[in-house]
This record gives structure tokens, C-alpha cells and sequence, in this order.
């Protein structure tokens, strides 16, 4: 039974004659054999488009094959390697900033017959491919990357860039691990324990229960290891737990699939005013602290009492007076 | 050809094109109406069965039910067509060498991309006619391409132009006679007229005799591809022209004795051959028929030339039947599950290779299921040579001759 036929029908299709595909090797090797992807596609996964009149600079489009779609997320990483097969060969750095969008060959998207056949749940899938726009960042040239003067060439093959390739571009060196960058299952973003980076040079935004807590609290412990002493004013008292390792089940899954263990951080101290509570009393390390007015700079009180030049007059006559006894 | 007509097709079916100076249309009747249409023709002719205005939402379900019953009994007579009539392809009276169904496999397909079409070893050929119709003159600009996928292109461009009132004889009232007696015969702007036949010959004779004649001495690569009939009417019947007749024969004897070549026409007519092709899986293709009785029956049907000692022309054209139309296959083969079959001709001696070879670049556009190769060679005879081509330069022309508009045409001028 061939292809669901039965009896006559399936014997009546037949092969192609082994006589006719002899001659089809044949006059393939006569033609000096099947043409093969040249080396330097290898591993691609697309080719750039012909530009059109609504291309503009900076920007590139790249067909992918159907296949690769699910290969490229938006922000990818991506060279481009242009002329390989001239003398001037050039190669790109870009980035994917739309896409991946998949289009059917021939047909429009929005054309009757597919919307039909979304609509009414019709087992049709015409073959497709793949679609991005890629930025390009630079040309490479002695191992940096300079401002492109020149766009890739149509038909020049498309590589991802691999997570360590990624990291090295982005310049995503350093000792302490901040998370994964958007996009990428496998780019760590780093940061170097330079003093003069952490200070000035960093800050966290995002919407609640985004993870910046949870940022902070790695980098602390990071941190720490690279012996920075580390004080946070913690108004809401939410980093009064750090010495604990979490019990949060989504934070325990993340972990475990990025292959880490849930740990507290060690000889951490929790700091609170006398007469206020902390969001937790049971801290090992646990002080209360208040202000002794009596030690506190005259100036330091009159900037906090924020007193006009005829109050501090009289703010000095008092603290001498006071002082003097 | 960009300018399809299904008389092109002719040598490779059953039926002829019909001619005035043949008996006219197969008689019908009416109980022959009323199976075919589910109506009877008093109540097609009778107005008060007919609906007023649009009414779309009549339209609509008719469609709906007509199309889906169709498509039913279609699928169901697929079924009967694997199960009755594949098996006696094979063995039928009159089945030339080779006869039956195949089916190819996906790793063919892909040998044949890459060995093949992908490294240019297909080159294709199309062609385009463009009129420009004025009462003054009449401007044909044929273009003809060839492209494969490594890249090789090339066309070649010829226009003709046909004037009816060409002065210069010493009777200014017998030439004033001809030009309305010719102009009489001719058919309306744009259009085709059999009593015309220089029209038709400009129009489509010369443009399928020089799209055979590019893929026989242009194109390099060992194999051809071509769009339509390999044996044209056009070229068979000389298109009224014995001289036409007399260039293409050696023309089409030199691409059968090539071998190497496989035609694929875009609307072909041969409903018997479609009912086959429509009962193919992908990837399956039939080998049918030959050339050789179709080409027979139009050199014994058709008005030829006499000639008064030696062969006639329909002896020449019978002859060439018998010894190349037989070497001629014709078959269909489906590449998608979502297009329709197409019919392809090739030699017989390499009608395996040439199925193979029209599948493979078929199945490069599934929604189509028509050879790629085909529809770049015709894109670039439509960019290189298009109607924009033509008009531009020839309204020009009648503004430097002080009439810029008396002589187009009203389509010419429709905004």
C-alpha cells in the first residue's frame, strides 16, 4: 500500500525508473557534480535582502528560512559577512530590532484566501520564511568595530552570534553576574569590581516585581565577596531577610534551571531606629541605633533645622551659652 | 508567453481551434444543458428567474454550494481515477514508451536542486508581445528571455511596425482603395481577428518562433525550459504563412533532436489530461501521450497551402508528426497538495529527468505549483519589455508629429 491507495492504484505508481536516476547522476557529475553551500555560508542563518525604496540607512532586512525562525529572538546578535565571495570582504555587526516576522512566499499575508483559511480553521499551511530587521552597530575591522560607511551587500550570509561572542561585543566583562540580557537565554551580564563604576555608574528601573530586589540582593552578595563594604538605607525594609535563602518557589525554579543554589548572605547586620520595629526581629545580627542630639555638630543642626541667618544668630548665642557651662 | 492563449495549446490535445471557415461549435442540446448546468436553459433565458441588483447574499450561498459539491464529487472521482484509470495508462492502446504513473521521492527532488536547476544547468525562456494600436500604425514590440538561477540572463527585443498606407505607387486611388480594403479585414484596436492574420502572425507567431529559436541557439546550459507547447499551433500552421511554417520546422526539429528540454504551459485546455493530473499525489507524475496523432489531426484537419509537384505542406507537417511528435511526451505532474497539476512535455527519451525538473522548481512555490524558472524569465520579460516600454516613447513620437492625441485610442488616453 503506497501513499493510502490499496490494490490496483498502488501498484500502478511506480518508482522512478533506476535507469532515468542513473542518468540524472550522471549528467550531475557531468556538470561537475550537486552545487553545494560554500563553506563560508556555513552556518548561516539567512541571507540580506535587496534593498527597496523604503530601505533606509542604519537598517538591513535579512530573510531567514522557515526553519531557523525560532533560532532568532528580538535583539539578537547577529554578522554579517558581505562580499566574502569578492576582494573586499566586510563584516558587520548588527543587532535584530523587529522581527522575527513570518511571511508566506507568493501570497499576502492579509490576503482573502488565508484570512479564510485562519478563519474557518482550514489545515492549510503554505510554506513560509522568516523576516527581520537587523541595525547594523559597525563594520568590524582590526578586531574593533568602527561606524559603518558602507551597507552589506544583498545575498550576504547572516550568522547569530553566539552567547560568548554576544558577551564580548557588548563588552560584558566583569566578576559580578547582573542577569541574563533581554533576549538571550545564554548572555550573562557582567560588571567589573571597579570602584568607580559602582558608585556613580549604576542604577536599577523596572516595574514592580520586575526583579530589582532580587538584582540588588545577588550583587550584594557578589559584592561582598569582593570585599566592598556595602551599606543599604532600606526604607521599606525589604533587604532585612538577606541573610536567609529564599523559599519563593519561582525563585527557587530559576535557580535550579540556571543551575545555582538558594543561599543567604553571610554577616550582613540589620540596623533600626530605637523604638521602631524591623520586618525582621529575628536577624542574628540585629542593633538599634538612635540620634543623640547632645552629639550632634551645631551646623549639622542647623542645616537639618534649616534655620534663616537671625535663627542661627541666636542658635549660636544659645549653643555658647549652653556649652560654656 | 505572457499573452496566453489557449490556442497555443492545441497540438497537444484532442480538439481543434475553431475557424470560420470550419463547420461551426459541437452541436449541444438542451438536456445536455441541463446536466451540466443543474438548469434548464428556459429557465437560464428566463428573467423572472433572474435576481435583482447584486444580491450578494444569494451569490454567496449559491457559491458556497455549488463550489463545496463540486469539490466533493472531485475528490470522490480522484479516487476512482487512481483506482480505474492509473492502471491503464500503462497498458492502453496507442501508450507510448514509458506510460504510467511514478512518484518521486523527496531526495530526487532535492538531487535535482542542487545538480541541476540551482547550478544552471536549466536555462528558461519566455516571451512577451506588445501591441500598440493606432489607426496610422501599428507598433509590436516582441521580447524574449532567458534567465537560470546562477544567474545568466538575456533578451533580445524586435518591433514591428505595420503601416497600411505606405505612398509612393503612381495610382493615389487604387492605393486609397486598398488602405479602407485592408483596413476592412483588420480587427478592432487591441484585439485579435482571424480575418487579421497579419496581426496574429506579428502578435504571437513570431514571438513562439523566436522563443524556440532563443532556447535552441542563445541558451547554453544542456537543458530548456519553455512556456507552452513545444510544437505550437502558431509554428504548425505557420500562423497563415507558408514561410513561417517552412523556418519553424527546422527550428522544431532541432529542439527534438536536443532532447533536453521540458515545456510547461500556463492554461492548458486539455481537460482530459487535468482530470488525471488532478488524481496525482505530490511529487506523483503521469506520462499520457504523445505529440504525434495531435500533430497528425491538425496536418489532416487543417487549410494548407498546395503546392504543384512534391510534398504539400500538410504532408510536411503530417511527416513531422509522425517522425518527431511521437518522440514528444505529454504528461502532467503535481507538485504541491495545494496547487493544481500541471501538463509538461518532453522527449520521451528523458521525460523521467524532465518531470523531475519541472517538479523540483514547481514545488519552489507551493501556492502555484508552476516552475519558478518560468515565472522569472517571464518577470523579466515583462520589466525589460513592458506596455510602459513601448507607450511612452510612441506617444512621444505622435507629439513631435504635431498630433499628440488624435490617434490614441480611448483606452490609450483613459486616465
Amino acid at each position: 500500500m503506497a501513499n493510502g491507495d490499496s490494490g490496483q492504484a498502488a501498484a500502478a505508481v511506480k518508482a522512478v525508473p533506476a535507469k532515468a536516476l542513473q542518468e540524472l547522476d550522471a549528467e550531475i557529475a557531468a556538470a561537475g557534480g550537486e552545487l553545494l553551500e560554500p563553506a563560508e555560508y556555513a552556518g548561516s542563518i539567512g541571507r540580506t535582502l535587496f534593498d527597496t525604496p523604503a530601505s533606509d540607512d542604519g537598517t538591513i532586512t535579512v530573510l531567514l528560512p522557515a526553519e531557523r525562525v525560532k533560532e532568532v529572538t528580538h535583539q539578537s546578535l547577529v554578522r554579517i559577512k558581505s562580499g566574502i565571495k569578492s576582494t573586499d570582504p566586510r563584516s558587520y555587526l548588527g543587532v535584530v530590532v523587529s522581527g522575527p516576522f513570518a511571511e508566506p512566499f507568493a501570497l499576502r499575508a492579509d490576503s482573502p484566501m488565508l484570512k479564510t483559511v485562519a478563519v474557518q480553521g482550514v489545515p492549510m499551511l503554505p510554506k513560509y520564511h522568516g523576516r527581520v530587521q537587523v541595525e547594523i552597530l559597525g563594520e568590524e575591522i582590526d578586531g574593533g568595530v568602527v561606524p559603518p560607511r558602507r551597507r552589506p551587500l544583498p545575498n550576504s550570509p547572516v550568522f547569530l552570534l553566539s552567547g560568548e561572542d554576544t558577551a564580548r561585543v557588548l563588552r560584558l566583562e566583569g566578576e559580578v553576574r547582573i542577569g541574563l540580557a533581554d533576549s538571550h537565554e545564554d548572555v550573562e551580564v557582567r560588571v567589573p569590581t571597579q570602584k568607580s563604576v559602582w558608585p556613580r555608574h549604576v542604577g536599577y528601573l523596572g516595574t514592580t516585581g520586575g526583579g530589582k530586589s532580587t538584582t540588588v540582593s545577588g550583587e550584594i552578595a557578589q559584592l561582598q565577596a569582593a570585599k566592598f563594604a556595602i551599606i543599604l538605607l532600606d526604607t521599606e525594609g525589604e533587604y532585612t531577610a538577606i541573610n536567609e535563602p529564599s523559599t519563593d518557589k519561582r525563585m527557587l525554579d530559576a535557580l535550579k534551571r540556571r543551575g545555582f543554589q538558594p543561599k543567604g548572605i553571610a554577616n550582613t547586620h540589620v540596623y533600626h531606629l530605637v523604638g521602631r520595629e524591623t520586618r525582621n526581629p529575628a536577624h542574628p545580627n540585629r542593633h538599634q541605633f538612635s540620634l543623640q542630639f547632645s552629639e550632634l555638630s551645631p551646623y549639622a543642626v542647623m542645616e537639618i533645622l534649616e534655620l534663616n541667618d537671625a535663627q542661627q544668630e541666636r542658635f549660636w548665642k544659645a549653643y555658647d551659652i549652653t556649652s560654656s557651662r | 508567453m505572457s499573452d496566453a492563449d489557449p490556442t497555443s495549446e492545441k497540438p497537444g490535445q484532442l480538439t481543434l481551434p475553431p475557424d470560420p471557415s470550419q463547420p461551426g461549435p459541437p452541436i449541444t442540446d438542451a438536456a445536455e444543458f441541463h446536466t451540466s448546468f443543474g438548469e434548464t436553459l428556459d429557465q437560464a433565458l428566463d428573467l423572472n428567474t433572474w435576481h435583482h441588483g447584486e444580491d450578494l447574499a444569494h451569490l454567496y450561498g449559491r457559491l458556497e454550494q455549488e463550489i463545496a459539491e463540486a469539490v466533493k464529487q472531485e475528490d470522490e472521482l480522484r479516487e476512482r481515477v487512481r483506482k480505474v484509470v492509473f492502471p491503464r495508462l500503462e497498458a492502453r492502446p496507442g501508450a507510448p514508451p514509458g506510460a504510467g504513473v511514478y512518484r518521486a521521492e523527496v531526495g530526487n527532488i532535492e538531487k535535482t536542486h542542487r545538480g541541476l536547476l540551482f547550478n544552471g544547468q536549466v536555462e528558461a525562456c519566455d516571451g512577451t508581445s506588445v501591441p500598440f494600436d493606432t489607426l496610422p500604425i501599428t507598433i509590436v514590440q516582441i521580447g524574449v528571455c532567458t534567465v537560470s538561477y546562477r544567474g545568466d540572463q538575456g533578451s533580445w527585443v524586435h518591433r514591428l511596425y505595420r503601416r497600411d498606407l505606405r505612398l509612393g505607387g503612381t495610382d493615389p486611388v487604387k492605393e486609397t482603395l486598398d488602405v479602407l480594403e485592408q483596413r476592412q479585414k483588420r480587427s478592432g484596436y487591441d484585439g485579435a481577428s482571424r480575418k487579421d492574420k497579419l496581426s496574429e502572425l506579428a502578435r504571437r507567431g513570431v514571438m513562439t518562433f523566436a522563443e524556440r529559436l532563443v532556447l535552441m541557439n542563445m541558451c547554453q546550459a544542456p537543458w530548456r525550459m519553455g512556456h507552452g507547447n513545444p510544437t505550437p499551433y502558431e509554428l504548425l500552421t505557420g500562423s497563415g504563412m507558408k514561410e513561417l511554417l517552412e523556418k519553424s520546422l527546422p527550428v522544431l526539429t532541432n529542439l527534438v533532436e536536443h532532447g533536453r528540454f521540458v515545456f510547461i504551459p500556463s492554461s492548458p485546455a486539455d481537460r482530459l489530461a487535468l482530470t488525471i493530473g488532478n488524481a496525482l499525489r505530490p511529487l506523483e507524475y503521469a506520462i499520457i501521450d504523445t505529440l504525434e496523432d495531435s500533430i497528425v489531426h491538425l496536418a489532416e484537419t487543417g487549410k494548407y497551402w498546395q503546392v504543384a509537384s512534391g510534398p504539400g505542406y500538410d504532408e510536411r507537417v503530417k511527416e513531422f508528426g509522425r517522425e518527431y511528435g511521437k518522440k514528444i511526451i505529454k504528461g502532467v505532474f503535481r507538485a504541491s497538495e495545494l496547487a493544481p497539476a500541471q501538463m509538461f512535455y518532453a522527449h520521451a527519451d528523458n521525460a523521467h529527468e524532465a518531470a523531475l525538473i519541472a517538479m523540483a522548481d514547481s514545488v519552489l512555490q507551493d501556492d502555484r505549483g508552476f516552475p519558478m524558472l518560468i515565472d522569472l524569465a517571464d518577470t523579466l520579460c515583462r520589466t525589460t519589455f513592458g506596455r510602459e516600454t513601448l507607450v511612452a516613447p510612441t506617444q512621444t513620437a505622435y507629439a513631435e508629429a504635431g498630433e499628440p492625441l488624435r490617434y490614441l485610442t480611448e483606452r490609450q488616453t483613459r486616465r
